[in-house]
């Protein structure tokens, strides 16, 4: 079974439900998740595998603990690829951004509801 | 208004405001004598400044700490006095490197103090002329690689009586990570009963400042390794019940954890069960209960 974009019950264990919580976190969430992007895509063009690994990271870190799975996930296949190269870690990027856009839709869409 | 009454109500703002700042400070450690670090810069030894150079200082001190956490004080002479229960060697470096492209190498009219201040202490520094005055166990400039805060043995001894009179609960979460902090505090549903700190030395600082019931620390901090600080925890304070925080689930980091004294170890992505049940078997939190104070959570199924 492929993993689910976000896990709302794991949210709703730490925020009770609260909606005005939720928003906190998720804005809290997507306003470092933004700035996570920003490094990983300027990494991208870079040897230098150090920033790249330690933004992926941090990623991950955050993604699993809000519920994130796939995107979770994701960033775990990016960490094993760490020697792949500019081309790869492009690759790579792509997709970590589409499934981030679509975390982003779905947190978006719990907010408004 | 005369010349002399409008420096009289200058320095009347001054004193009230680091009197305001001392009080703060000596309610939020619930301790009769604030032990505060104390940068002193010499402006008045400079030739020329600019007309906005006070405010060009307090600019860049405030990417060191909040208007909460310190308080910059021009004296009459234009020397700068920046008082802070929270600012460190590390912090006063940074200030002062921040400082350089507008005024220079400031380091040899800099000293940072370690004083135990209260209120006509405080008055003293703030109207004083020449020096800061001379306060029994002051600490001189000191090596100025020391990054780790100097703490007194005030703070240090009353650590453990200041944790057991309280009686609120208190938990405090060390990550890097600002959403994930934040969720973690969240199993507390008062903001009060929470401390959050991003870094090992703040949350060291952090740490002995308020004596927290139970500690959650993530090991891989950006300044300081997890592991460290909680070595230098419970140098200070060996009943300290510190929970470790980390992704890192390999047996060989439990283990090492474990021996250094860490009373438990939680694998990330944590969830709000373990958190909620290390917070329930702090044995400081459990002494709260007893009292009727136990923090406000429910289980959440």
């Amino acid at each position: 079974m492929s993993p689910v974009v976000m896990d709302w019950d794991r949210m709703v264990l730490f925020t009770d439900g609260d909606p005005d919580e939720e928003k906190e976190l998720i804005d809290l969430f997507t306003s470092c998740g933004d700035e996570i992007l920003l490094t990983l895509q300027q990494a991208c063009g870079s040897f230098h595998n150090d920033i790249w690994l330690e933004a992926v990271h941090k990623l991950k870190g955050s993604a699993a603990n809000l519920g994130a799975e796939h995107l979770a996930n994701l960033c775990t296949e990016v960490e094993s690829a760490k020697n792949g190269g500019i081309a790869v870690k492009r690759a790579l990027f792509d997709k970590v951004a589409a499934a981030y856009k679509d975390l982003c839709i779905q947190l978006a869409a719990r907010i408004a509801a | 208004m005369s010349d002399a009454c409008r420096e009289k109500e200058r320095m009347n703002i001054i004193i009230e405001k680091a009197e305001r700042f001392l009080v703060d400070t000596l309610a939020r450690s619930e301790i009769d004598q604030a032990l505060l670090l104390v940068a002193m810069i010499k402006f008045s030894s400079l030739p020329e400044k600019s007309e906005t150079w006070f405010e060009d200082v307090c600019a860049a001190a405030s990417a060191n700490f909040s208007n909460a956490d310190g308080s910059i004080i021009r004296r009459e002479n234009d020397d700068v006095v920046v008082l802070s229960a929270h600012v460190t060697r590390k912090g006063f470096d940074q200030l002062l490197e921040r400082l350089a492209p507008l005024f220079g190498n400031l380091r040899e009219i800099s000293t940072l103090y370690e004083l135990p201040l209260d209120a006509p202490t405080l008055r003293e520094l703030c109207i004083g002329k020449d020096s800061i005055p001379v306060v029994e166990n002051s600490l001189p400039q000191t090596e100025q690689s020391v990054s780790l805060p100097f703490l007194s043995d005030l703070v240090v001894k009353t650590l453990s009586d200041r944790r057991s009179k309280r009686h609120s609960p208190l938990v405090q979460f060390v990550e890097d990570d600002p959403f994930s902090r934040k969720l973690m505090a969240s199993v507390l549903p008062n903001e009060s009963d929470t401390l959050q700190s991003g870094t090992g030395q703040s949350a060291i600082d952090t740490y002995v400042t308020n004596a927290p019931d139970i500690l959650f620390l993530d090991i891989g901090l950006p300044d300081i390794d997890g592991q460290q600080v909680l070595e230098h925890i419970l140098k200070l304070d060996p009943q300290a019940y510190v929970v470790m925080l980390s992704s890192r689930g390999d047996r060989e980091t439990i283990v090492k954890s474990i021996e250094a004294g860490a009373k438990g170890f939680i694998g990330k992505p944590f969830t709000y069960q373990k958190l909620l049940s290390y917070i329930q078997k702090s044995p400081f939190i459990q002494a709260k209960e007893t009292r009727g104070s136990f923090p406000n959570v429910k289980e959440r199924t």
